[in-house]
């Protein structure tokens, strides 16, 4: 390697960020300007070296690389205490070497717990041995600034991101920023970052989850769903009209808002769409479809999109639901009959003002209550009429004494009245 | 010291009103017997039927007495207009009372009487039943449109659709 590029190489590949070579620096020493040349920083070397899987490590950071790539190996080294030693004894830093039994003993405690699990223990280990060094869990590692894009390229390369999203959970991001030597200024960015993201995943609701936190970590990301992965949708006004393209080439039964989609509503909106996520993510599939409904119905509306026929059509022909939801059969009999004349205005808000009118929802319920207290009632004067056989009859055998009693009476005034009649003529 | 509250006093006895009306009663019947002996012993062998009705009946409301004493005194009545309007003689009460076709007519009458009061009650509860069923027919039909309109819902109590 020629000489003349040790400097220049040695300053695009800094650790450190604030000494790294930018475009600029690069321009000012080609244009022959000479630069105070950046010290080199080697890590401390060890006395001997450590042997694993048959490479000698000599240094904490490479050896933190070694451990990463071979997890099962590596928990091996830290349990059997071989790495203690050679921390103590090669490479004399104690402080480390407490840090990593430290680390052994909180893994023994959690044993049973995913802190106890091996990946944890190694990762944490391997941020002790290498804190400049990006976090390293299972196969995949990163910094804490490039998380999203880290994320973002696990989706791409193997369509699920569940190795950035665990580290994140057991709060590596959390040990890493511990392991600093100097607190940097992002540290309170990133820290607020990442308890976005923490909140995110622990939410497996509909819009929220790894989803989530893709497209709010990564603003240019196009939207990664199955019905919309080949249309490169980064923008949310782009979205409406690329589903209604998409209505025609899907199955009419598909979901036309899936957990990409909404998360990607959520991420890139303006506005607040917990309530309408909430309603979506409902397991009664009746509020669900209305949720499905009003979240594309406000995305027309407040994103002013001309009329989407397609997309009314698909979002109209899963409005079953949403119409059983109605009590009163007449009223369905009512929506079915009208849907069709709306779908083919293309107008969401539309639709969705005419399912879920508050005015008819109420005089449903309350007419669904009115009649199901006359069903009730019908019930129990049934029960009363059947269940009062015996005393009907008592009743019945009473009455029927007495209407004799009264005719018997009548019949006697009637012919002493004849016959005193007869007499006195 | 604190008084002693007054305890009501007693009502009377209702045997006592008992006993005055069975005085009054036994009074009357004496005097009727003074002034008019062949309508009494008319009347009594003829009302004899209403006489075992009222000794039969346990009810308090008597329906049984008043059912078979109407018919009875219905055909005793034109013998007793024609005992007064004739010779008002015991010997004329003792002629009408041993004709087998008077006693016929005043007893069938009592016979009467008392088949009303069997046949009566039977028609009533069959008429009631009747009624019954055909309300029961009604609100079944109610129900039925109920369901028809609203589902099966309506039919599931509130804690059930709560549930």
């Amino acid at each position: 390697m020629p000489v003349s590029l040790i400097e220049p190489l040695r300053g695009m590949l800094s650790d450190d960020p604030n000494e790294r070579w930018g475009l600029e620096d690069l321009e000012q020493w080609l244009g022959g300007q000479r630069r105070t040349p950046i010290p080199r920083k080697a890590s401390p070397s060890a006395l001997g070296a450590l042997e694993f899987v048959g490479v000698p490590y000599m240094t904490s950071r490479t050896l933190a690389h070694g451990f990463a790539q071979n997890i099962p190996e590596a928990v091996n080294v830290i349990k059997e205490g071989r790495l203690d030693d050679w921390l103590r004894r090669q490479l004399s830093d104690a402080k480390c070497a407490d840090a990593v039994a430290d680390a052994i003993k909180v893994a023994k405690v959690n044993a049973t717990g995913p802190l106890g699990s091996d990946d944890y223990l190694v990762s944490k280990i391997c941020i002790i041995l290498d804190p400049a060094g990006p976090i390293r869990y299972k196969e995949i590692s990163f910094m804490p600034d490039g998380f999203g894009s880290a994320m973002a390229v696990e989706m791409l390369r193997r369509g699920e991101a569940q190795s950035p999203a665990e580290a994140v959970l057991r709060g590596l991001p959390g040990v890493w920023l511990a392991a600093q030597a100097d607190v940097k200024s992002t540290a309170s960015k990133l820290e607020s970052t990442f308890a976005e993201v923490r909140a995110y995943l622990m939410s497996s609701e509909i819009g929220y989850g790894i989803e989530r936190c893709l497209y709010e970590l990564n603003p240019g990301l196009p939207c990664q769903s199955a019905h919309l992965v080949h249309d490169y949708v980064t923008h949310i006004r782009d979205l409406l009209p690329a589903l209604d393209e998409v209505a025609s080439r899907v199955s009419e039964k598909a979901l036309p808002i899936d957990r990409h989609i909404a998360a990607f509503i959520a991420a890139r909106s303006d506005q607040d769409v917990g309530s309408y996520l909430a309603a979506l993510g409902e397991s009664d599939i009746k509020v669900s479809t209305i949720g499905m409904l009003s979240l594309v119905a406000l995305l027309q509306w407040r994103l002013e999109t001309g009329a989407l026929f397609g997309l009314t059509r698909w979002v109209g022909g899963q409005l079953g639901p949403a119409i059983s939801s109605y009590h009163s059969r007449s009223t369905r009999r009512h929506l079915e009959r009208e849907i069709p004349r709306l779908i083919r205005q293309g107008n969401l808000p539309e639709l969705y003002n005419f399912i879920d009118d508050k005015d008819k929802r109420q005089t449903d319920t309350d007419e669904f209550g009115v009649a199901r207290e006359q069903f009730t009632e019908a019930e129990a004067e049934i029960d009363e009429i059947e269940g009062s056989d015996s005393s009907r009859a008592e009743s019945a055998e009473l009455v029927g004494q007495k209407t004799a009693a009264m005719s018997s009476v009548v019949i006697a005034m009637v012919v002493v009245s004849i016959l005193f009649l007869m007499q006195s003529w | 010291m604190a008084r002693k509250p007054k305890t009501p006093e007693p009502a009377a006895p209702s045997g006592k009103k008992a006993s005055l009306a069975l005085v009054w009663t036994a009074l009357t019947l004496v005097g009727v017997l003074i002034i008019s002996l062949p309508t009494v012993i008319f009347v009594f062998f003829g009302m004899l039927p209403t006489l075992v009705a009222f000794i039969v009946d346990r009810t308090s409301q008597k329906y049984a007495v008043f059912c078979v004493g109407g018919l009875n005194f219905s055909g005793v009545f034109p013998y007793l207009l024609d005992l007064w309007a004739g010779e008002h003689t015991i010997g004329s009460a003792m002629e009408v009372l041993t004709d087998v076709f008077s006693l016929l007519l005043m007893y069938g009458a009592a016979g009467f009487g008392w088949m009303i009061f069997i046949a009566i009650p039977p028609v009533v509860g069959a008429f009631l039943t009747v009624m019954a069923q055909r309300r029961v027919s009604q609100l079944r039909r109610d129900q039925k449109e109920l369901i028809e309109e609203w589902g099966e819902d309506v039919a599931a109590s509130e804690d059930d659709s709560v549930g």
